[in-house]
């Protein structure tokens, strides 16, 4: 268990004989081979203020203190939260993002301590009596490849083990639902949602690694954990009345601001869909070991019109900037627009709609 | 484009002077059906409603000009309003036809902003305000607003997280697009306020609707109860819900207007759950939807049941919602006022509110309102809330006429009130334009039969069938029908429709995305086509360019935006780019570490320039202005080298952001915020409504597509009209029908006291006239031909009626008004049912060409013949761009020359060596000049149209700008213009030559070349030839027969007017200095060849007409005299013939030659700096 704070290759030497592929990088590689290069064979910093930049330090702004909160010393539930609370001061102060309004700035602020603080009253606490380890890398290794996935905690359940990945919302993990067959259709192109099936085989790797650390037999989880799922002003507050959901992911939090904790499990999913993961993930670090980073050997009709848009590298892209020199099927990106009307549709809460391939920038 | 189209109604209109395609009539057409009395009217206030087509705007004119000779009122005592810019164009250009130019300029011609910014200006001290008042643009205004950000009220509304620059875009366009709507319907804050409930309420209610959507989840959703098919549970569960609302609806009795009216609709919805659980109760055999229906009713979770638009809950929750917003937005709208007033500025809106209160100010309305005796309102249907106002104060003190068609208001959704024509006071006498002059008459009724109220249209046009054509069509399928209708058109492979041409042809659309979907599919069918500018469609590639450099200014560690500008800007290879980035952390540090930049790089030169550029540009940014260092940036970069068309209109997008930062209080420099600042608002820009409803263009080498609104205004021979179905064509309106209702429609109507109920009113019906009238627009473009193409009406889901029925009817205390299924707008039915009774009443009308169309669409393009072998249509094509895209990569010439001798003969052919085939030659007489002078030149210039230096063209723009002179060419091309017109208008004296020549040099930006005109046209006068009878002008000619001569010989000849003697002379006009030899004159001879045939008299003479300074004179010679030359311009031609790139003279012609980077010129000629003339 290396490296906990990004499954980058840093360790991926000669001295070692096997190859190590991570998670992040497959993930990469299924949304957009050339995004691969430029963020691990030939680095480019991603542009200050892209998308991929501000979801990562939301992320940040969140594994951090949690951890710190799982790792406290002390039983007392009181103390976890105090000690994550902390951590989350002192990084809060240290990573600034701009802000044009005061007024916003102390909301974001209010918003992540509350959703920290949601996320131990939500099993939080449970999770940190059973905690196993937290900051950790799972991996197993297979046709010569080492396979490792970062995982920010992994605590025992009555039988088995629980790797969880924490994340600002779900946007981009894939909805798993009564289908069965979404690599499957992945892989036959039936469907096209890259950064979601890239989530399952994030949930895939590390399941496999935690029974290659745990035992082939025990049941294994993976779980994607989003305490700031969804954020709005706290309107009960001042009419001092209480919803009387007793919905699991419902919480109060402190006057200001009410978050919702979202979760998404993958235990069943990933038994469901084991062979096809097993090829989907073959076949894309094959692809990498080949070096292989031309998009246009995917399915580049489906990458210009999902990924580009939300592509931290889009303006260093040569690919992107030839199309716009090629003839013929010019890639037209945009969904759909309206002739008349207003700005484009955001929820209650100001955050745009999971689209097809929003930036994730949970590495 | 030319004018004739550029604004309704002008099929009366002569043609623009000089365009040869269209026939010339004289400019004396006689008003037809009743615009003799529009043009006769007399009284204080007249409406008249026009159809489309009917020349309203002619019209309007001519009454104009009636009042002034007929009627002796003074030009300057007629006040003209009008919408847009470019309508009060049209109308200007319509009065100085008419009028001429004096009495068309001393017409008082306006938008209602510029006349508004004008009386402003006037009386600013009595208002209160500086002369130089601050007008705040649709440019300026995204920077007031973002710096009112920060007084939204973030308890209401969550900021979500920060995008560049700080703030969230989804906020910031929500509140842009809420202080838009407010500014444009005229609410102020205080009226929004006073509507508010208080925050402790408003709080209360968001609580409510949260507890109650949670409460229907808990209690009757089917499936989170597992209650499915249990009929008393749920209605059991529907009885406690109703038992809820009621004692929820107490809480609201009489606190205000807002929470009465969500009171009344908790009523409302306790007798709609009463109800449900009736039916549950007493229905004998349920349906699955009737089991789903509660949940779709109290939790908005519509799922299955598609034809639901709207639910109880559904419109509680965005009512709610909408209120959350307004709360939170209010207190930055106040703030944007306030940073109005004290800017000393005014918005576009803030400016006609202020001149309608001046006017109403009796001490100076009197006046202003003396200044005029008439005023005239054109496109009256395109006004809004406030223009109306305006138009009602100068109603009072002025005879009006307001000209307008109300079919044809399609912008309501910019403010535009279609009620302001119909509801003018009955004082207006009504005179009814109903005669269209532009389509024929089976369109127009497909049209107007749409509506049983509408009166027909009558068309002026003698019948000229088929005018209608049908193709049922699925979605899919849409774009190869539209492309196979088109190819047919091209081919005249339609019975009874003659061939087309590209620019008889227009698709109109309801949305971008159709426009997009039928230009790919004619991309791939290789039609030519040109889609108007795309509203929503994202930064072109040059502005990335132009703000990625922007960005390495200021943050030069942006791997992402150096390495844009190197590959885009610079062409340099990524390998390059990397082992700079390897080298050093950053490009320029990398480029410093670097020992030796010559092996190490592929390209040094390039990097070098490239970095070169940058320090220059660096050093210039610490120190200047944005708008400054943007100059230089323009300069050093020649940027606009690497623009497209469309990417050219969107940098002027940043320019302004540019110039109207300048105007701000403090000038910076340029910082990251700066650069945060321009990348979002130009997104913003790029989609701005001018783009989307500015008019498209007309071209004439290709297919149009536009989107109706575009259209709006001009018209074709033939218009398609594809995706006629009620979810693509009603799809804005449709589309999250109940969400829109609360974009603030809702708001403005209740605060307006328009609406009966914000909660239970029924508003389907304005939004829905609209898109009637969108198709009415769309429908009146056609000229000629008609093509349709749509299907029926989709089945409509289960659900809606089931809904309606339970809803409380007017026989409860607490009706609701609406349908759940929304409004509907079954275009292709009501189309086919207008179609079925044309064909009932005229059959020859109307064709069904489905089968003729599906046929196309599934035929095989065949195969062509590329050097003795077959190929097939599909891989020729691909061919073709195979080859493109290998040009464009530079890697054309890497292929093996072995393998396909067709291919590789075709590939090496760019890159020299021997082919045999040599392109099509055509000859001029300034070919023949050239070839004299350089053979490289003439190659250049004449056979390959060789593009010119860069740096030497825009130096000779940049010049001609800054200086203010005028090039010979420029006096010369004045001077013919003026001739060619005259020619046409039938303009015999000295005075309306030099009017036209005015106002030719202003339309074609030759001002400084007006003088030397204007001399040329008064010596012009005293030549013998200007009294010489002109029987053509601009006459075009070509020889393709010339015996040992290859090429064709084409040009123009200037003039051809009777000799006194009997025959014919062919003339040319010189404006130059020196008179030329007969030895020289190659050019008689040829057009005296070439027309030989032309005229039924002969050609006798031919000679020069000399107008500069070499004149007044006029130099003929004798054909008999000209003939021995011959054999000279037969060696001429000859040459042109053989010309050689190879071949190059230099001489003093080396001065003018736009081809000197080639390193060949004399020696004083050559740039001293390589491709740079001028580097000030």
């Amino acid at each position: 268990m290396t490296d906990p704070n990004s499954d980058a290759p840093t360790n991926a030497e000669p001295a070692t004989e096997t190859t190590t592929i991570t998670a992040t990088e497959l993930a990469t590689h299924l949304v957009c081979p050339r995004r691969y290069e430029f963020r691990f064979e030939r680095p480019l910093s991603a542009r200050e203020g892209s998308r991929d930049r501000v979801r990562a330090r939301r992320r940040e702004l969140l594994r951090r203190p949690i951890i710190a909160g799982l790792r406290a010393d002390g039983d007392a539930a009181a103390d976890r939260v105090d000690a994550a609370l902390e951590r989350f001061d002192r990084h809060w102060h240290s990573s600034r993002e701009s802000y044009l309004a005061d007024e916003q700035e102390r909301y974001d602020e209010e918003a992540v301590a509350a959703a920290i603080e949601a996320y131990f009253s939500n099993g939080g606490h449970d999770h940190a009596e059973r905690l196993v380890d937290a900051d950790t890398t799972l991996g197993y290794e297979r046709d010569g490849i080492r396979y490792e996935a970062a995982v920010d905690a992994v605590v025992e359940r009555d039988r088995g083990y629980l790797a969880i990945r924490y994340v600002p919302d779900l946007t981009g993990i894939l909805h798993v639902s009564w289908s069965d067959s979404h690599v499957r259709d992945f892989l036959d192109g039936r469907k096209y949602y890259p950064r979601q099936i890239g989530s399952f085989v994030r949930a895939g790797v590390a399941i496999r690694g935690l029974k290659a650390e745990f035992g082939i037999d025990l049941p294994c989880d993976f779980a994607y954990v989003a305490p700031l799922a969804e954020s709005r002003p706290a309107y009960e507050f001042a009419s001092g009345s209480k919803s009387e959901s007793e919905s699991e992911s419902e919480s109060a939090s402190e006057p200001g601001v009410h978050v919702d904790i979202a979760r998404r499990h993958f235990e069943d999913a990933y038994e469901e869909e084991r062979l096809d993961l097993v090829e989907l993930i073959g076949d894309r670090a094959a692809a990498i070991r080949a070096g292989e980073t031309d998009p246009r050997e995917r399915r580049f009709d489906e990458i210009t019109a999902t990924a580009c848009e939300y592509c931290a590298y889009r303006d260093a892209c040569p690919d992107h900037l030839a199309a716009e020199v090629s003839f013929g099927d010019r890639p037209r990106s945009r969904s759909q627009s309206r002739v008349s009307g207003d700005a484009d549709d955001t929820t209650e809460h100001g955050q745009t709609q999971d689209t097809a391939d929003a930036p994730t920038g949970d590495d | 484009m030319s004018d004739d189209n550029a604004t309704d109604g002008d099929a009366t209109a002569e043609p623009e002077f000089g365009s040869r395609s269209r026939s010339a009539e004289p400019n004396t057409v006689e008003p037809k059906g009743n615009q003799s009395a529009v043009i006769a009217a007399t009284g204080g206030a007249h409406t008249v409603e026009a159809v489309a087509g009917s020349g309203k705007t002619t019209t309007m004119v001519k009454r104009l000009r009636a009042e002034i000779e007929d009627r002796d009122v003074a030009p300057n005592r007629l006040l003209v309003l009008t919408f847009a810019n470019e309508a009060a164009h049209t109308i200007q250009a319509k009065l100085r036809d008419e009028l001429g130019p004096q009495d068309a300029f001393d017409i008082d011609v306006y938008t209602y902003h510029s006349f508004s910014s004008q009386l402003l200006t006037e009386y600013a001290y009595h208002v209160g305000v500086s002369p130089e008042f601050e007008l705040v643009t649709e440019a300026d205004r995204p920077q007031l607003i973002e710096s009112v950000y920060d007084e939204i009220d973030f308890s209401f509304v969550a900021p979500g997280a920060p995008s560049a620059g700080g703030t969230n875009e989804g906020t910031l366009s929500e509140l842009t697009s809420f202080i838009e709507s407010m500014r444009r319907e005229a609410i102020r804050p205080a009226a929004i306020r006073s509507y508010l409930p208080d925050d402790e309420a408003l709080r209360a209610l968001l609580d409510l609707v949260g507890d109650l959507k949670q409460m229907a989840h808990d209690v009757i959703n089917v499936d989170a109860n597992d209650i499915m098919w249990a009929d008393d549970e749920l209605a059991e569960r529907c009885d406690r819900l109703s038992v809820v609302y009621r004692a929820k609806a107490r809480e609201f009795n009489g606190d205000g207007p807002v929470q009465t009216a969500v009171g009344t609709h908790l009523e409302a919805m306790a007798e709609t759950a009463t109800r449900a659980a009736d039916h549950l109760r007493t229905a004998t055999e349920l349906e699955w939807q009737d089991y789903r229906l509660p949940e779709a009713m109290f939790e908005g979770e519509t799922g299955p049941l598609t034809s639901i638009a709207q639910t109880p809950m559904g419109r509680l929750d965005h009512f709610v919602h909408m209120l959350r917003r307004v709360r939170a937005f209010v207190g930055a709208y106040e703030a944007y006022l306030d940073a109005l007033e004290e800017r000393n500025a005014f918005d576009y809106d803030e400016l006609i509110h202020r001149t309608v209160s001046l006017l109403q100010d009796e001490t100076v309305r009197g006046d202003i309102l003396a200044e005029w005796d008439a005023v005239y309102c054109d496109e009256f249907q395109d006004t809004d809330e406030s223009q109306l106002e305006l138009v009602e104060e100068l109603r009072d003190g002025l005879d009006i006429m307001v000209v307008g068609d109300s079919d044809q208001a399609i912008h309501e959704w910019r403010g535009q009130d279609p009620e302001n024509m119909s509801n003018l006071p009955a004082s207006f006498e009504e005179i009814g334009l109903e005669l269209n002059f532009r389509s024929r008459q089976p369109i127009l009724d497909l049209a107007t039969n749409l509506d049983p109220e509408k009166d027909a249209i009558e068309a002026y046009k003698e019948p000229n069938p088929p005018n209608v054509f049908k193709v049922d069509s699925e979605g899919e399928r849409t774009p190869a029908q539209v492309s196979t209708t088109i190819s047919h058109l091209l081919t005249g492979r339609f019975e009874d429709v003659p061939d087309r041409d590209l620019s008889d042809i227009a698709v109109l659309v309801r949305r971008n995305q159709n426009a997009r979907d039928v230009a790919a599919q004619l991309d791939r069918d290789s039609i030519p086509y040109t889609l108007s500018s795309d509203a929503a469609g994202d930064l072109g590639h040059g502005v990335r360019t132009v703000l990625s450099y922007f960005r390495i200014l200021v943050s030069p560690d942006d791997d992402v935006s150096w390495q844009r500008v190197l590959l885009h800007l610079y062409r340099i290879p990524e390998a390059d780019i990397d082992t700079l980035l390897t080298a050093g952390e950053t490009v320029p540090e990398g480029y410093e570490a670097l020992t030796d930049a010559d092996t190490a790089l592929a390209r040094p030169d390039r990097v070098r320039d490239a970095l070169a550029d940058y320090d220059r540009l660096r050093s210039v940014s610490t120190t200047h202005s944005i708008s400054e260092l943007y100059r230089h940036f323009k300069r050093e970069t020649r940027i606009d080298w690497f623009l497209r068309e469309s990417d050219r209109d969107a940098l002027s997008n940043v320019e302004r952001l540019i110039g109207a930062f300048n105007d701000s209080p403090v000038q910076s420099g340029l910082t990251p915020a700066f650069v945060d600042y321009l990348e979002r608002q130009a997104h913003l820009l790029s989609a701005d409504d001018e783009t989307a409803t500015s008019p498209g263009s007309q071209s004439d080498d290709a297919v149009d597509i536009m989107t109706v609104h575009q259209a709006k205004g001009l018209d074709f021979d033939t218009v398609l009209l594809p995706f006629l179905t009620e979810s693509e064509f009603g799809h804005i309106t449709l589309e999250n029908y109940q969400r829109d209702l609360y974009r603030y429609d809702v708001l403005v109507d209740d605060i307006q006291g328009e609406l009966d109920d914000p909660l239970r009113a029924d508003c389907s019906d304005d939004q829905i006239a609209e898109e009637w009238r969108v198709l009415h627009v769309a429908l009146t473009r056609a000229k000629e031909r008609l093509f349709l193409f749509g299907n029926d009406v989709e089945d409509a889901g289960p659900g809606a009626d089931l809904l309606d029925t339970h809803l409380p009817d007017e026989t409860s205390d607490t009706p609701v008004h609406w349908s759940a299924e929304g409004p509907r707008l079954p275009v292709w039915d009501a189309l086919m049912d207008s179609y079925d009774d044309l064909a009932d009443r005229t059959p020859s009308a109307v064709r069904d060409s489905t089968d003729a169309v599906n046929r196309g669409v599934d035929e095989d393009p065949g195969t062509i013949t590329y050097y003795q072998s077959e190929v097939t249509t599909e891989r020729a094509l691909e061919t073709v761009l195979e080859f493109a895209d290998e040009v464009v990569a530079g890697t054309l010439a890497n292929d093996d020359p072995e393998t396909d001798a067709a291919t590789s003969r075709f590939a090496d052919a760019p890159l020299g060596g021997t082919v045999d085939a040599e392109l099509a030659r055509q000859h001029s007489h300034t070919a023949l000049e050239a070839v004299r002078n350089c053979e490289r030149k003439h190659v250049l210039d004449h056979v390959v149209d060789a593009f010119p230096d860069p740096i030497a063209g825009t130096a000779t723009e940049s010049t001609r700008t800054h200086t203010h002179t005028h090039t010979p060419a420029d006096v010369g091309s004045l001077f013919h213009a003026v001739a060619e017109l005259a020619y046409w208008r039938d303009y015999d004296d000295r005075g309306d030559w030099r009017t036209a020549c005015t106002r030719l040099a202003q339309s074609r930006d030759l001002q400084p070349a007006l003088e030397p005109a204007l001399d040329c046209i008064d010596r012009y006068f005293e030549t013998d030839g200007s009294r010489w009878p002109a029987v053509g002008s601009e006459v075009p000619i070509t020889a393709t027969d010339i015996p040992d001569v290859a090429g064709d010989v084409t040009g123009y000849v200037d003039t051809v007017r009777r000799h006194p003697d009997g025959g014919l002379a062919v003339l040319d006009y010189k404006t130059s200095r020196t008179r030329n030899e007969l030895e020289e004159s190659h050019q008689l001879q040829l057009y005296v060849r070439a027309c030989r045939d032309r005229f039924d008299d002969p050609i006798t003479h031919a000679g020069y007409v000399y107008v500069g300074e070499a004149g007044p004179a006029t130099e003929l010679f004798a054909v008999s005299e000209l003939e021995p030359l011959w054999t000279d311009v037969l060696d001429d031609l000859q040459a042109a013939d053989e010309s050689a790139f190879e071949n190059a003279t230099p001489g003093s012609h080396c001065r003018f030659c736009e081809h000197r980077s080639l390193g060949c010129p004399q020696a004083e000629f050559s740039y001293e700096d390589e491709f740079r003339v001028d580097r000030r």
